[in-house]
């Protein structure tokens, strides 16, 4: 009787070792699991990462600049700059991260934008623009931002910026582009083909990317010689007549 | 050897649970089966429509935030949607069902801190749930209603976690599944 409680006793600690090593090798499993998904996670991360990043043979149109503070200086051949209006030495630099196809930048452009013309005129103030390109508004805010580099090439960027604003749309085509060129003198064959190619794309999303940079986290984002945006109750005209003379005067 | 260790094998292909339970714990596994397509349906739009956008988009959406450092907001907004699909691959198949719940409802946890956080500072901005983000008007902002959805999420995701993948999971996960029952 003993012995065949023994025995059971016996039996009973076998059983229970096979089920502590099957509970360990399924743990063992499940981290392994774990393990592979997060890696899996990590790679496609970085994937993203370098997705992000702007190949190396791109190009940037005349007329870039860099602008105030580390995130805006760009790399090599200007890519990340934006295109600088005014005169290069003028002591207060205005940077505006602006998108082509959005309706509170088009309110902006139609209320405040004198005073920045005002300002390059006097010499106080260059200013940098950074088409940035959402991509909710998708091809066409691409299309007009490239279209926006060509126009810079051939020393028309204040003009073409003020014409996609004054013509406001959210459906830019490559030949309504061009018809919009023409309207500021922009005929050229150079500038067509560069419409037509998206000649500029690689430096429109690199554009894209000094915003993530600068920490802009929608449009207009506007800062005057400063790393910090201007509030959004001061993108006005009297907000950035103040903000530029603080500016001066520091 | 049928008596005794039976309770510890891994083969209960008998239901559990005593007789007058019976109805209740036969309709718990299609309710898990419901919780666990749910919360892997809304995993799979919010990361899909996030990879629809540009990475550099993502990441503005997750700075929009304004919670994270530079760079740590980078790698969240690089890896979120992939960790999104890993996590409602997991729960639709059935594999690993339960450990995705718990990770599941500790991510949605995390996601209604940050959009609490958001309102409670009174910035304005979409949540990027799914895809999109950034700044919006204020009248335009739905923290409410996100909050409330992702706390809906939440339930599903405690349900699975706790009463097990339900039916059809192509790896119901062991044991386990059966001991909860008893």
């Amino acid at each position: 009787m003993s012995n065949k409680s023994a025995r059971q006793a016996l039996r009973e600690e076998r059983a229970r070792q096979a089920a502590r090593a099957k509970r360990r090798e399924r743990l063992v499993l499940i981290g392994v699991g774990v393990a592979v998904v997060i890696l899996i996670i990590a790679i496609a991360g970085i994937v993203q990462w370098q997705r992000s990043q702007v190949s190396g043979d791109a190009v940037a149109p005349a007329g870039v600049a860099p602008g105030y503070g580390k995130a805006t200086q760009g790399g090599e051949n200007g890519l990340g700059q934006g295109i600088g209006i005014g005169d290069p030495d003028a002591p207060v630099v205005v940077e505006v991260f602006e998108d082509f196809s959005c309706p509170h930048c088009r309110d902006f452009e139609a209320r405040s934008s004198h005073v920045l013309r005002q300002r390059v005129a006097s010499g106080d103030v260059r200013v940098v623009y950074y088409p940035v390109t959402l991509s909710q508004f998708g091809e066409p805010t691409v299309r007009s931002a490239n279209a926006f580099a060509c126009a810079a090439d051939q020393r028309k960027a204040r003009e073409m910026h003020d014409a996609l604003y004054a013509n406001f749309s959210q459906s830019w085509s490559t030949g309504e582009l061009l018809e919009l060129g023409k309207t500021v003198g922009l005929d050229s064959g150079s500038f067509r083909s560069c419409v037509r190619n998206e000649t500029y794309a690689e430096w429109v999303e690199s554009i894209d990317q000094t915003a993530t940079e600068k920490g802009v986290i929608g449009t207009p984002t506007i800062f005057v010689n400063s790393d910090t945006p201007l509030p959004p109750e001061q993108i006005s005209p009297a907000g950035l007549q103040a903000a530029i003379d603080r500016a001066l005067k520091r | 050897m049928s008596s005794d260790t039976g309770t510890s094998s891994d083969v209960s292909l008998t239901p559990v649970g005593a007789p007058r339970r019976r109805r209740i714990a036969d309709l718990t596994p299609w309710v898990s089966l419901v919780a666990r397509l749910a919360l892997g349906g809304v995993l799979a739009a919010a990361g899909l429509l996030k990879l629809a956008t540009s990475p550099t988009e993502q990441v503005r959406a997750v700075r929009a935030y304004q919670l994270l450092p530079v760079g740590v907001d980078a790698a969240v907004g690089y890896t979120l949607p992939f960790l999104e699909l890993a996590l409602a691959l997991a729960l639709i198949l059935g594999v690993g069902a339960r450990l995705a719940a718990v990770a599941s409802g500790v991510l949605l946890l995390a996601f209604i801190v940050g959009i609490a956080s958001v309102w409670a500072r009174g910035i304005s901005i979409d949540c990027g749930c799914f895809g999109g983000g950034g700044p919006v008007a204020p009248e335009e902002t739905n923290y409410l209603g996100e909050i409330l959805r992702d706390l809906g999420l939440v339930v599903a995701a405690a349900w699975v976690a706790v009463t097990g993948p339900g039916r059809f999971a192509l790896l119901p996960g062991g044991k386990e599944a059966g001991e909860e029952g008893e």
